[in-house]
């Protein structure tokens, strides 16, 4: 037997899977919307790129950009940073270190429902009891129904709830840095800031670059939180791309525009990938 | 290898964006409507399954399947040949569209005569016409109207829902207050309440939905030929704005406001309920649907229900919607069996069971009322006093807009962009 049809069985059920579920569904979204359909209905006309041209002058869906946008680059920020920094403390010698690890990846094994219902609570009840204690105007109201804070109270509960994963891959990276280097580093005179800086951050580049590629998808993606906390009010002020699309596809029977503007954040996340492999790449090869 | 990585990420990437759009509406949480999933139920083993005929009844109601299970029982020890079973799932309007768009329609099902997509799908010819059918010989002839599609029945009318305002007796009492006939007797009591201290009014305002009810219920009621009107303003030939009374009402609206708890935006359904049940508000706009929820919240809240006032008190009226009602698919297997069932499910005996439990108004004849804090609002039923939701008509999402319209009302006060934007939701939408 030729090695070539050998390698050819293996991949194809992978293959074929592929093309199943990945493939064609691509395939008839990317038909869908370029029709009218209404997700429901027997019949359906063709109208080309009509959902598209629409789309552009659509206020709604340029707001929900921007909000996704200004809304991942905090989300993204805020966890990488803190589960780095969490990481980096998790990561000594001290006592019930297993514990305390436990109890910060804790969050992440939460249903997104449960974490949404605990922090709609929060959010009523506690903060505001907690910003009259100290005069504080902001929080004396529940944050979700300002226009203004609501988007903070939603960051924050995934900031919460999504530390966790990054903080255990940021963990991971931290046992592959040498601690020779790290030793003759601080023998060398090497500050704690310049050993981190100098010695652990470029061992830490491919994780971080996971973390960032995952915490990005989180960001441009969200829906959960939005539904179980703000249901993307108050008025319009919390509607992301993802949320929009689920409403008018499946509440306001537009699918075959939904579908479309699924595919523009489709191209939107393959140029977002596409920068960021980039410029990661580089950074690796560049410090490695 | 790398780049192996990165392809697979960014597939895992762009797989989430479709299921975005497409897997969207399985397992998030609906406020307001059933969440849980009821495992299908029970019951063949009592023939052996010989020459039964198994009907599927696909019924949208969460907090009614195990009454509904209790008439099953029922119906299959009178009906030994036919084989019920229930099925109760999350978001199930969706389901039941996309069930009927792939052929795949439940042999009986509940479904809501004013749903927009109910009625596209009526118009497609997909659910029996059941105009004149003796299945409606028991039900309220006003219910049967009211539920009517382009002048036609489709759906057979079991049970009924409408909102009213939520009081608090005890305190009523307390404070020697009747019960407002009118809008400005509403304001009056709000006075006498917030100078005794207390929050006249809670509202659940961080719910759109919730706002959309109130704002649906209150034009319905107080703005003469209101859909008429709105039929010229979404065919392109009047604005909102030209309206005479439309203005006057956002600011009774935004005025009941004043009233209210400190952070009505921020508070959503389950809090509104759970702080009236606690004593907190005096008054609360909601539907009857709470009823059983506050019962279950605090036993000892002693609570009732009044219409709300009209500006006068003889035009105090209720919207009323057709909460359960049956229907069958066109062109289903088992029709007869299906039939059968739905006789069954509309015997007034039944219906009692079913609105007892329930705690709705019932929409057949020869069935009491037996929810003594409904009583004063079964009395306008009885009495005619009621009028159909003027949503019906009304394009899909155009209910949300309003909705998360009048939110931003709220938050902002301003009746004339709130006017504006209500103008944007309305004007020209049919062509659209």
């Amino acid at each position: 037997m030729r090695p070539g049809l050998g390698y050819f069985l293996f991949f194809t059920p992978a293959l074929v899977l592929f093309l199943i579920f990945f493939v064609i569904p691509l395939g008839m979204g990317v038909y869908y919307s370029m029709t009218n359909w209404n997700g429901y209905s027997l019949t359906y006309q063709f109208v080309g790129l009509d959902n598209y041209v629409k789309i552009l002058q659509d206020s709604r869906f340029m707001k929900a950009t921007g909000f996704t946008l200004y809304y991942t680059v905090l989300v993204v920020v805020l966890r990488l940073a803190i589960a780095l920094v969490l990481a980096l403390l998790l990561n000594g010698n001290f006592a019930f270190r297993s514990l305390i690890r436990s109890v910060y990846f804790f969050p992440a094994v939460l249903s997104m429902i449960t974490v949404g219902l605990i922090f709609n609570e929060i959010y009523y009840a506690v903060v505001p009891s907690i910003g009259k204690a100290l005069g504080i105007e902001a929080l004396s109201k529940n944050i979700l129904g300002n226009a203004q804070t609501a988007i903070y109270g939603i960051v924050f509960t995934n900031v919460w709830q999504g530390v966790a994963v990054p903080m255990v891959i940021f963990l991971a990276g931290l046992t592959s840095v040498p601690k020779d280097l790290l030793e003759a580093a601080t023998i060398d005179g090497a500050s704690p800031m310049q050993r981190f800086f100098s010695v652990t951050l470029p061992f830490l580049i491919p994780v971080l670059m996971v973390n960032a590629v995952l915490a990005i998808k989180g960001g441009l993606t969200v829906f959960d939180y939005i539904v179980a906390l703000t249901d993307g009010g108050p008025g319009r002020a919390t509607e992301s791309m993802g949320y929009l699309i689920y409403r008018q596809g499946m509440q306001e029977n537009k699918f075959g525009y939904a579908t479309a503007e699924s595919i523009y954040v489709f191209g939107l996340i393959l140029i977002i990938s596409l920068i960021q492999i980039r410029l990661l790449s580089r950074k690796e090869a560049g410090q490695l | 290898m790398k780049t192996v990585k990165r392809a697979m990420f960014m597939m895992f990437v762009l797989s989430l964006a479709l299921l975005a759009a497409c897997g969207g509406n399985q397992g998030t949480s609906q406020s307001g409507g059933g969440s849980t999933t009821t495992p299908k139920t029970k019951s063949d083993s009592q023939n052996g399954g010989a020459a039964q005929v198994k009907i599927e009844y696909f019924q949208m109601k969460n907090e009614v399947v195990d009454v509904v299970n209790r008439l099953i029982e029922k119906f299959e020890s009178e009906h030994p040949g036919i084989d019920v079973e229930q099925n109760n799932v999350p978001n199930p309007e969706n389901v039941w569209s996309i069930r009927l768009s792939t052929n795949d329609a439940p042999d009986v099902f509940t479904h809501y005569p004013h749903n927009a997509v109910f009625r596209e799908l009526v118009r497609e010819g997909r659910v029996v016409d059941l105009t004149q059918d003796p299945l409606l010989a028991n039900i309220n002839p006003a219910i049967v109207d009211l539920s009517q599609i382009d002048g036609k029945n489709y759906l057979v009318p079991i049970a009924l829902a409408t909102m009213g305002v939520y009081y608090n007796v005890d305190l009523f009492h307390e404070l020697h207050l009747d019960i407002p006939q009118t809008y400005d007797e509403l304001i009056q009591t709000a006075e006498k309440l917030k100078a005794a201290g207390y929050t006249p009014f809670y509202f659940h305002d961080k719910d759109w939905n919730g706002i959309r009810q109130e704002v649906v219920f209150k034009m319905g009621m107080e703005l003469d030929n209101i859909s008429e009107f709105l039929d010229d303003v979404m065919n392109g030939n009047k604005h909102i704005t030209e309206h005479p009374q439309i203005r006057a009402l956002a600011e009774r609206i935004l005025q009941l406001r004043e009233y209210g708890q400190q952070d009505s935006l921020g508070t959503g359904y389950e809090d509104a309920l759970r702080e009236f049940a606690n004593g907190k508000g005096a008054m609360w706009f909601t539907g009857i649907w709470a009823i059983p929820s506050i019962q279950d919240a605090n036993p000892n809240l002693n609570f009732s229900m009044f219409p709300f006032p009209a500006l006068n008190a003889e035009d105090t009226k209720l919207q009323v919607t057709v909460d359960t009602a049956i229907g069958l698919p066109a062109g289903g297997k088992n029709e007869e069996a299906a039939r059968t069932f739905v006789e069954f499910m509309a015997a007034p005996e039944n219906v009692q069971v079913y609105v007892d439990a329930g705690k709705y108004p019932a929409a057949v004849q020869g069935v009491q009322n037996n929810v003594p804090e409904m009583a004063k609002l079964s009395e306008l039923i009885d009495a005619g006093k009621v009028y159909p939701t003027i949503m019906s008509v009304w394009p899909p999402g155009v209910a949300e807009e309003v909705g998360k319209a009048t939110q931003e009302m709220f938050a902002v006060g301003d009746i004339d962009s709130y006017l504006q934007n209500l103008d944007t939701i309305f004007y020209n939408r049919y062509n659209q």
